[in-house]
């Protein structure tokens, strides 16, 4: 019995293929030169300037303060501990915005669904302007133009039992050590003792982020809303629901399995653009890390590989969160 | 004696209904809620108004080259704005070359208008070519060389640089771009894995950090000795960075073609590249067009981020300005330049908005 041949590739298949394989040949060959060169050229740089290579500085003292931090900070800190409180400042900005953009995009979602009049005209010239105008200036002209506004420590605005102005806002804080109870912020001379503060920097990147992403989160509801069917809005009026809880009930939770795509996008996008706050000095990731730690060190291409790594594992959680809920969302599908 | 069953006389056209007049009480007041927040938008809007008004036309100063000419925050210093026209609008270009910069500036005018005022029979592939060859033509006149003495592009800044860069990226961006999407579809994997770790690597990292890389850590990466100014290096990361948008954008374009166009053009005996020219390009790029425009309007946002790494451009000019020591002052010239740079990204934005909008309806 003869052995069966192994099918062998035909010449006319591999004179057709060939091409092709030539072509991804080059094309590995012109990376890896370029790769090869980028390389060769770094380590010429790196030596003719005296750069050391390596993570080694991570363990570092950093020697300089953070102006907020999440976490117990020092200018004797190595510089690990700079990089995760600048993540945990980026991580808190993003969180404060998408929330605060998320019910702004809502209420101006449903204004340009209401029937026509001044709700709709206003929601439509807020969507318009906002998002027609670069984000960095509107976080500059909140920053430099409107907080500038609010006046000095000694004549602070008081808010209930917050305090307001221009070095930020002051929110009391629960406390625990002498009795549990309220740490209210009270004016001590020229400064504010107790409390929590809210950082001018950082309200200025919230309002601005938040403001700016609003718009967009506004348009992308909008669509989500006008896909639901109107029988559905109009059977729940038909059981009596009265018009918030129909949209509450009925009509966003059907809108946001179309929306929630888009929308995480867009989330993602508002992760990225919290990067703006290296303009006005709020000390996130870009900041610190791309900013202080790289001239510090002077070991630019450890920093800012660090800083592409986080946002990239901020993106990378951001689609994790909405695929998550998304299959929440899918799996309540009685349809 | 005949019957007609067909009406023979034409009826004379009737007169349209009159509109009915608008019922201004239930358009403002359909529910009492909705009456309340209208009412309480409508004070809103009369008081900031009203202050608004106030601040920039009432109290404001209109002449001036100092700050002497804006005391107090009560009124907008619009002096700052017009005294300083010049530097905002051509940076420090040399004042004797200046007919260059207004031969692009009336230039691009002449092209924006013939591109609104089209008619259908130029097709949109030929707007998109102007958009590619216009900015080379700008850059070799800014530039110069030969005869023209040559002007670096150091000098070049405020509207001019804002204008250029927003060209220049457009230009580079869309070809890139459309080589990225062909090439994600490929069926060769080298080609397509490379497309696909390019633009998803890009789409993951803020532009930000695309253009700090730009400015500090590729300067390491060139041979020693061989310079590329900070202006040139954020052009090519822009047009990297948004290379990566379009070839997203090009690619729904490309995947909105049905199998069957491919099949047909195959069926007639064309070859894979003719169906791409002929047959795939043409119906994805007129799908795509609205959305690059869009991208058009996120490039003109995005270039006041050249202002954060030391890049003259519109919003860099702006700030410059109220750092020069004859305008050092009230926060408030700041913010009158703030103002007026906001109305002028409003407008530019907003305008290109409306003419994406139009374009999706003609479709």
């Amino acid at each position: 019995m003869t052995p069966i041949p192994k099918p062998r590739m035909s010449r006319a298949v591999l004179k057709e293929r060939l091409p092709g394989y030539a072509a991804q040949a080059v094309l590995l060959a012109i990376v890896a030169w370029l790769v090869w060169r980028g390389v060769m050229n770094f380590e010429a740089n790196a030596r003719a300037l005296g750069l050391s290579v390596g993570f080694d500085f991570l363990r570092s003292q950093a020697g300089f303060q953070i102006a907020q931090s999440l976490i117990d900070f020092t200018p004797a800190s190595p510089y690990l501990e700079a990089i995760v409180a600048a993540t945990l400042n980026t991580l808190l900005v993003v969180v404060l915005a998408s929330v605060l953009s998320t019910v702004i995009g809502l209420c101006i979602a449903f204004g340009r669904l209401a029937p026509p009049g001044v709700i709709r005209g206003a929601s439509a010239a807020y969507v318009e302007a906002f998002r027609n105008i670069p984000l960095l200036l509107q976080i500059l002209f909140w920053y430099f133009s409107a907080i500038a506004l609010l006046p000095a420590v000694d004549d602070s605005i008081q808010l209930g039992p917050a305090l307001l102005n221009n070095r930020g806002l002051f929110l009391p804080s629960l406390q625990f050590d002498p009795a549990i109870g309220l740490n209210r912020p009270h004016v001590d001379g020229f400064d504010v003792t107790g409390g929590v503060v809210i950082l001018p920097e950082l309200m200025a990147l919230t309002l601005g982020l938040s403001i700016y992403n609003s718009t967009f989160l506004a348009e992308i509801f909008r669509a989500g809303i006008l896909s639901v069917p109107r029988g559905q809005s109009e059977a729940a009026a038909s059981v009596g629901l009265s018009g918030i809880r129909a949209a509450w009930l009925i009509v966003l939770p059907q809108a946001l399995r179309v929306a929630l795509p888009a929308a995480g996008g867009q989330y993602q996008t508002l992760a990225k653009a919290s990067s703006l706050a290296a303009a006005i000095g709020y000390p996130d990731i870009m900041q610190i890390v791309g900013g202080t730690v790289a001239s510090q060190t002077s070991q630019a291409l450890e920093a800012m590989t660090l800083v592409v790594l986080l946002y990239a594992a901020i993106n990378l959680v951001i689609a994790l969160i909405v695929n998550l809920l998304n299959r929440r969302l899918l799996a309540h599908e009685g349809r | 004696m005949t019957t007609h069953f067909v009406r023979q006389r034409l009826i004379d056209p009737r007169f349209a209904p009159a509109a009915a007049p608008i019922d201004w009480r239930r358009m403002l007041f359909p529910t009492p809620a909705i009456g309340v927040l209208s009412l309480l938008l409508l004070t809103l809007f009369a008081v900031s108004g009203w202050r608004f008004v106030q601040w920039a036309v009432v109290r404001a100063h209109w002449v001036g080259d100092s700050a002497e000419a804006c005391p107090g925050d009560a009124g907008a210093c619009w002096a700052f704005v017009t005294a300083r026209w010049k530097p905002w609008l051509v940076g420090n270009y040399p004042p004797d070359q200046l007919w260059r910069v207004w031969i692009c500036f009336a230039a691009f005018a002449l092209f924006w208008i013939w591109v609104l005022r089209r008619s259908q029979t130029a097709s949109l592939q030929r707007v998109l070519l102007g958009f590619v060859l216009l900015p080379v033509a700008f850059f070799v006149l800014l530039i110069g060389g030969g005869p023209l003495p040559v002007v670096a592009p150091t000098l070049w800044g405020g509207a001019l640089l804002t204008l250029i860069v927003t060209l220049a990226t457009f230009a580079t961006a869309l070809p890139i771009g459309l080589c990225l999407a062909l090439g994600r579809r490929s069926r060769m994997p080298v080609v397509r894995w490379s497309c696909i770790v390019f633009v998803e690597g890009m789409r993951s990292v803020p532009l930000l950090t695309v253009l700090f890389i730009a400015a500090t850590l590729v300067p390491l990466f060139l041979p020693r000795g061989f310079t590329m100014d900070l202006f040139s290096r954020a052009v090519v990361a822009f047009a990297l960075f948004n290379a990566a948008m379009a070839a997203e954008v090009f690619r729904g374009g490309l995947q909105a073609i049905g199998r069957g166009q491919i099949e047909a053009a195959t069926t007639v005996g064309l070859s894979d590249f003719a169906t791409l020219r002929l047959i795939v390009l043409p119906q994805a790029i007129t799908a795509v067009v609205p959305a690059l425009v869009n991208i058009m309007i996120a490039v003109i946002k995005e270039t006041t981020l050249l202002s954060v790494i030391g890049v003259n451009d519109l919003l860099s000019a702006v700030e410059s300005g109220a750092r020069s020591p004859a305008w050092i002052g009230e926060a408030n010239i700041l913010t009158s330049g703030y103002v007026f740079l906001a109305a002028v990204y409003l407008t530019v934005c907003y305008g290109l908005s409306r003419y994406s909008r139009r374009l999706e309806a003609q479709r």
